[in-house]
């Protein structure tokens, strides 16, 4: 049986303009949403290696932030990052 | 207008204590626009249906306007301003196609019926001892289309074709006109200010086009929009026969970058309505200009 851990993944709009969320973990949509308020998604990966992809959609340099949560595991922690040019994408393997 | 403030608030409480974060969601909702003259707010629930990984997202979404002051005539009236409260019913299916990476790529499809009834008191003899009372239901139904497209790179230009068509039956109260009050016993002539004429429906349809461009640099949009209003005759349905309107706007969008208050957007545009058909009371060329600031917004979202 496949161990597994629960998991809380949120992007938050911070400053200026974001149009969309996406979020994408070991290839699975698990958020699409627009950017205008914090979006959460809250569900349980394998205790094996996990792959986030983070792809945002907004005006300029607008900028989001991106919780991650493993319950019992490790401390919350929580990343900002500005778009470039409308855009930004970033990958996380945990 | 505290009051109605008070209710709408009043209403969302029931909704934000059923607010879950599951795959089927209940949030609240709301909606508020405002004028120099006029003002509306909108309140209910949404509710979500998500099938995330399919890109698909079903929401219903029972709400309930009411205006928040009156209001004059005004060529650019005809969208969703309503004088009397409304109850509305929106469904909206959004289909995104936007995979790990590639391009981005969403549609939105909307509808809603907007409904209400109203009691209108008028003075037809010009004296508050005749007055008559008159209840109309008004209604209105609404389609809309909203597409996003973009490379999903940096500076890549981003685009939101928008399409939106719009029938409505409203009732409108006559305007208030001066009355001469008979002499009173100190020998004084007054005047008061009161409605004559009973209320009016003109039935108006409205198809409306705008692409949203985003040229990938920058904190400008760009929104050039055109509306072709058609108004029928006093108390028919029939919207095509009598009076009709082209509006041009061309909307400039600037997104400030302020920290802590994200997502706020702050529009002008010149407008040009044109009348190419029937008579009204404006002018059959008219020009002038708007400023918007919206708040919780997004490129996305014009209509």
């Amino acid at each position: 049986m496949e161990l597994v851990r629960n998991f809380t993944l949120t992007l938050e709009p911070i400053s200026g303009s974001l149009s969309l969320f996406y979020a994408f973990i070991n290839g699975i949509k698990v958020i699409q949403s627009d950017g205008t308020k914090k979006r959460t998604w809250t569900g349980k990966i394998p205790d094996a290696q996990v792959r986030i992809k983070i792809r945002v959609v907004g005006i300029e340099d607008a900028t989001f932030k991106l919780g991650i949560d493993l319950p019992g595991v490790a401390d919350d922690q929580s990343l900002t990052f500005k778009l470039q040019g409308g855009y930004y994408e970033t990958e996380i393997t945990l | 207008m505290k009051q109605k403030l008070l209710y709408s608030f009043l209403m969302l409480f029931p909704f934000i204590g059923l607010a879950q974060d599951v795959k089927f969601k209940l949030l609240p909702f709301i909606h508020g626009t405002t004028s120099i003259k006029d003002g509306q707010i909108e309140a209910g629930s949404e509710l979500n249906w998500e099938k995330t990984e399919k890109g698909n997202t079903f929401t219903l979404r029972p709400t309930v306007r009411m205006p928040l002051t009156t209001k004059s005539d005004n060529v650019l009236q005809l969208d969703r301003f309503s004088s009397t409260w409304r109850g509305i019913l929106a469904i909206q299916y959004t289909k995104d196609n936007t995979g790990e990476s590639g391009k981005i790529s969403r549609h939105l499809f909307n509808g809603q019926f907007e409904y209400g009834s109203a009691a209108f008191k008028y003075y037809p003899t010009g004296s508050k001892s005749n007055e008559q009372k008159t209840i109309e239901t008004s209604y209105a139904l609404e389609l809309k289309y909203v597409a996003f497209f973009t490379k999903g790179k940096p500076e890549a230009k981003q685009f939101s074709p928008q399409f939106r068509i719009r029938y409505s039956y409203d009732w409108k109260a006559a305007n208030e006109v001066g009355v001469v009050n008979p002499i009173n016993s100190n020998g004084v002539i007054a005047t008061s200010s009161l409605v004559i004429d009973a209320p009016g429906v003109k039935p108006t349809f409205s198809p409306a086009f705008s692409l949203q461009i985003y040229p990938g640099k920058g904190s400008f949009s760009y929104s050039p929009t055109v509306y072709y209003d058609f108004t029928g005759k006093k108390g028919a349905n029939n919207p095509f026969d009598n009076l009709n309107r082209l509006r041009l706007e061309s909307w400039i969008f600037f997104y400030p970058s302020a920290k802590d208050n994200p997502n706020v957007k702050i529009g002008m545009s010149p407008f040009l309505s044109i009348r190419t058909a029937g008579t009204d009371d404006f002018n059959k060329v008219e020009y002038g200009g708007m400023i918007t600031v919206k708040f919780g917004t997004s490129f996305l979202q014009f209509f």
